[in-house]
C-alpha cells in the first residue's frame, strides 16, 4: 500500500531521447497510472510547467542546449516550484556524481538504464519516503 | 493491472525495442565514424564529444530495452572517454595517453562489435501488480508450488491451502517446461519420493525457495536423505493443514527477513557515505546516511534502524565515544553499533569495543562483504527485535507495541487527511475450542487466524495480538465499506478451514468491529469505537463484521463516514 504516493498523480519527464520518453510514458502512464507530460527539452518543460502543475519533476541530466542540473535551476526560480521534487536519471552514476546531483537539489538519483515495468513503483517508493 | 492490459504494455514494449534497434546501430555507426574522425589528425573535440555523446546515450537507454550487455559496454566505452570528452582534449592528468593511443585497433573493435551486442536480449520482467487502490483482493498473495506425481491429491492439499490465502499450482514433476511452472513460488511443497530421486536441489525461479517435503514413510533414513538434499521442512501424512501452513510462515518469513533491513551509515566522509548507501540500496536495504554526528540522535528516532554502520573517526568525533553516547538512552542499549574502521590493533578494537561497539568491518570493506555484513546483523537485529515485541506464539506485535503502531497511523492519517480503518477481532466461543480439543489445538487456531490476516492484510505493518483470542489490524488508505468487505473475506475463508479436533473435526468463526481511525478525536477512541462495534455484533449473532455507524443505539459522537 502506496501512503502518500497514492496522491502522486502528475509527473514532468524531461528528457531529449525521443524512445526514452515513449517508453517512460508507457512504464509511467500505462504500468504505473501516472499522468505523465513528456519533455524534450528543458526550455520545453519551462513553457508546460505552470499549465500542467507537477507534483515530481523527472529530469535526464546529459541533454544538449540545456542540461539536466541547469534546467533544474531554471524551475527553482519559478517560486512556486521552488520545492517540487526533482529526480534526476543518468547512466550508471558514480557516488561522487549522485552526491554533486544531491547538491543541485534532487531529492533522488535513478540510475540509467531504468527498468520499465518497475520504474513507477521506484518513483512511489521515493515519493513516500518524502514524508 | 489485468491480463489484457499487461499484454497490451509488453506490446508497445515489443515495437519500441524494434526501434531502438534500428536507432541503435545508426548510433553505432555514427560512434564509430567520429571516432574514426577523432583519431586521425590531431584530434577533434567535435567529433569526439559526438562520440562521447552517443555512446551516453547507448549506455543510458539499451538496458531499458532489454539490452543490458549493450548498456555496459556502451558504459564501458564512454567511460574510457569520458576524460577527453570533458577536458580540452587532451585527456586524462598524469598518465598521458593521447587520442591516437586510446583508439586502438583494439577500442575500434569494441565500437565495432557493439551492435552485436543487439542479439543479447534479456526478459524484460514482468510488472509487479502495484497496489495502490485495491485492498480487498491482496495483491501479494503467495504462490505455492506443488509437485506430486498423483494429480488428485495434489489438488486436493491445494484446496486445503487455498482458503488460507495462498495462490496454488500443481504440477506432477519437475521435468516440466519451466514456463507452465510460476517462477514466483514463494515455497514448494514436493512429495518426498520425488525430491529423493533428485540428485541435487531442483531451484524453482531465480531464488530457491523453501522446499517442505511431503510423505509417508517418515523414516530417519528418509529425512536424513532430504535433509542432506538440502529440504527446509516434513510434513508427515495425514497432513495436518495448519501446521504445514505455519512452517510454511515461518520459511517464508525467514528468507525474506534476511533480505532487507534498515541500515544508519554515520560517516562524515561524504563520498564513502554516498558509496556504501549506494551499495546497500542496490542490495535492497533501506538506508539512512548522516554526515553529522551531532545529527545521529534525531535521526535515529525517526529513522529507527536495525543496524548502524559507524567509522572510527569523524573529524573531533571518536565513533566509540558517540556509541557510548547513544547508550545513555535505555532506547538504543540493544541497537547493533558496527564499526568501519582501518585500525587492524586488535587492543584498539577491543577497548572500542567495550566503549559500546558491537563489532568491527576493516577498511577498505568490499561491496559483497559490506551487503553480507549487514544481512546477517540485520537479520539477527530483527529476531532479537521480535522476541522483544512480537507475541511468541503468533509473530505479531504485541498489544503495547500495536497500540503505538496505531497511534502512529492516526496521527499520519490526521496530517494527511487519509482514510484508515482500525479493526477489533474476536474468535467466537474460544473457551469451548480450548476446553474441548484442549490448549494445544487452541493454539493452532489462533496460529491459523494469525497466517491468514498476515496473508489478507501483506500491505500493512499493523497487526497485533490484543490478548488471548483478541486481534488488531489497521487497514490504511481504506474506506469503511472496503474494510468491511476485505474483513468479511477474512471470515468467511477463517470460517472454511478445518481444524483436527481432539475428537472430531472442527471450524471456528470470527467477529470484528471497525471504526474510521481518524473519525476520532485520539486512536484510543477509536480502538473503543471499533471495540464497540466487536460487541454490537457478539451480541447481534457473531460471524461477520459490525461498523461502528451501524450501532444505533449507541450515539458514537463523531460520526465518520
Amino acid at each position: 500500500m502506496t501512503r502518500s504516493g497514492s496522491q502522486l498523480q502528475r509527473i514532468m519527464l524531461v528528457e531529449d531521447e525521443e524512445d526514452i520518453r515513449a517508453v517512460a510514458e508507457l512504464a509511467l502512464e500505462a504500468v504505473g497510472g501516472f499522468t505523465l507530460q513528456a519533455c524534450g527539452s528543458g526550455a520545453s518543460a519551462l513553457e508546460n510547467l505552470e499549465a500542467f502543475n507537477p507534483q515530481l519533476i523527472l529530469l535526464d541530466v546529459m541533454m544538449p542546449q540545456m542540461d539536466g542540473p541547469s534546467t533544474l535551476r531554471a524551475i527553482r526560480e519559478r517560486p512556486e516550484f521552488r520545492n517540487t521534487p526533482a529526480i534526476f536519471m543518468t547512466a550508471k552514476v558514480q557516488p561522487e556524481e549522485v552526491r554533486e546531483y544531491l547538491a543541485q537539489g534532487a531529492v533522488d538519483v535513478i540510475p540509467k538504464p531504468f527498468d520499465p515495468m518497475t520504474l513507477s513503483e521506484k518513483i512511489r517508493d521515493i515519493w513516500k519516503k518524502l514524508d | 493491472m489485468s491480463e489484457a492490459h499487461r499484454v497490451d504494455v509488453k506490446e508497445k514494449l515489443d515495437l519500441l525495442k524494434a526501434r531502438f534497434e534500428q536507432k541503435a546501430l545508426a548510433d553505432q555507426q555514427a560512434v564509430f565514424n567520429a571516432l574514426r574522425l577523432a583519431a586521425t589528425g590531431d584530434g577533434n573535440p567535435e567529433a569526439l564529444r559526438l562520440a562521447y555523446q552517443s555512446l551516453h546515450r547507448l549506455a543510458g537507454s539499451a538496458g531499458t530495452f532489454g539490452f543490458r550487455a549493450l548498456g555496459d559496454e556502451a558504459r564501458a566505452l564512454e567511460l574510457e572517454l569520458k576524460p577527453y570528452a570533458d577536458g580540452d582534449g587532451t585527456g586524462p592528468g598524469n598518465e598521458r595517453v593521447t587520442m591516437a593511443e586510446l583508439l586502438d585497433d583494439r577500442f575500434m573493435e569494441r565500437v565495432g562489435k557493439l551492435s552485436d551486442l543487439l542479439t543479447v536480449e534479456e526478459v524484460i520482467a514482468e510488472a509487479p501488480e502495484h497496489s495502490t487502490e485495491r485492498h480487498v483482493a491482496s495483491s501479494e498473495q503467495l504462490a505455492v508450488l506443488i509437485v506430486e506425481p498423483d494429480k488428485k491429491s495434489g489438488e486436493s492439499l491445494a484446496a486445503a491451502l487455498s482458503p488460507h490465502g495462498f495462490i496454488v499450482q500443481c504440477v506432477t514433476s519437475f521435468a516440466l517446461p519451466s514456463d507452465s511452472v510460476s517462477l514466483n513460488a514463494a515455497v514448494v511443497l514436493v512429495r518426498d519420493r520425488v525430491l529423493i530421486q533428485q540428485s541435487v536441489l531442483p531451484v524453482i525461479g531465480e531464488t530457491r525457495a523453501p522446499m517442505i517435503c511431503i510423505g509417508s514413510e517418515d523414516t530417519f533414513e528418509n529425512r536424513y536423505r532430504l535433509a542432506s538434499l538440502g529440504a527446509d521442512g516434513y510434513a508427515s501424512e495425514p497432513i495436518d493443514v495448519p501446521a504445514l501452513v505455519d512452517c510454511m510462515e515461518r520459511l517464508i518469513s525467514e528468507r525474506t527477513e534476511s533480505d532487507s533491513g534498515r541500515v544508519m551509515i554515520v560517516d562524515d566522509d561524504q563520498e564513502l557515505l554516498e558509496y556504501y548507501s549506494v551499495v546497500l540500496e542496490n542490495a535492497g536495504f533501506d538506508v539512512r546516511k548522516v554526515s553529522s554526528p551531532s545529527k545521529v540522535l534525531s535521526a535515529l528516532s525517526e529513522f529507527r534502524p536495525d543496524i548502524i554502520l559507524m567509522d572510527m573517526q569523524m573529524g573531533p568525533f571518536s565513533g566509540p565515544v558517540l556509541a557510548r553516547m547513544l547508550r545513555f538512552e535505555s532506547e538504543w542499549v540493544g541497537l547493533q553499533i558496527i564499526f568501519l574502521s582501518s585500525e587492524e590493533d586488535r587492543e584498539f578494537q577491543f577497548n572500542a569495543l567495550s566503549q559500546g561497539g558491537d563489532d568491527f568491518l576493516a577498511k577498505p570493506v568490499t561491496d559483497s562483504i559490506l551487503v553480507q555484513a549487514a544481512k546477517v546483523r540485520c537479520y539477527r537485529a530483527k529476531q532479537l527485535d521480535k522476541l522483544a515485541s512480537r507475541d511468541s506464539l503468533t509473530g505479531l506485535l504485541k498489544h503495547s507495541l500495536a497500540n503505538s503502531e496505531v497511534a502512529k497511523e492516526h496521527a499520519r492519517c490526521k496530517r494527511l487527511g487519509e482514510q484508515s480503518v482500525v479493526a477489533m477481532l474476536d474468535l467466537d466461543h474460544f473457551k469451548q475450542v480450548n476446553d474441548r480439543h484442549g490448549h494445544r489445538v487452541g493454539d493452532l487456531v489462533i496460529k491459523g487466524l494469525a497466517n491468514l490476516l498476515r496473508h489478507h492484510f501483506r500491505q500493512t505493518d499493523v497487526i497485533g495480538r490484543y490478548g488471548g483470542e483478541e486481534f488488531i489490524v489497521v487497514l490504511p488508505n481504506c474506506s469503511i465499506e472496503d474494510a468491511r468487505q476485505s474483513m468479511q473475506e477474512v471470515c468467511n475463508q477463517l470460517s472454511t478451514i478445518t481444524f483436527k479436533g481432539s475428537e472430531a473435526p472442527f471450524s471456528v468463526t470470527l467477529s470484528v468491529g471497525i471504526a474510521s481511525l481518524c473519525g476520532f478525536e485520539t486512536a484510543d477512541d477509536a480502538i473503543e469505537a471499533a471495540d464497540r462495534a466487536l460487541y454490537g455484533r457478539k451480541s447481534g449473532g457473531r460471524n461477520g463484521v459490525t461498523a461502528v455507524g451501524d450501532l444505533d443505539s449507541v450515539v458514537t459522537g463523531v460520526e465518520p463516514e
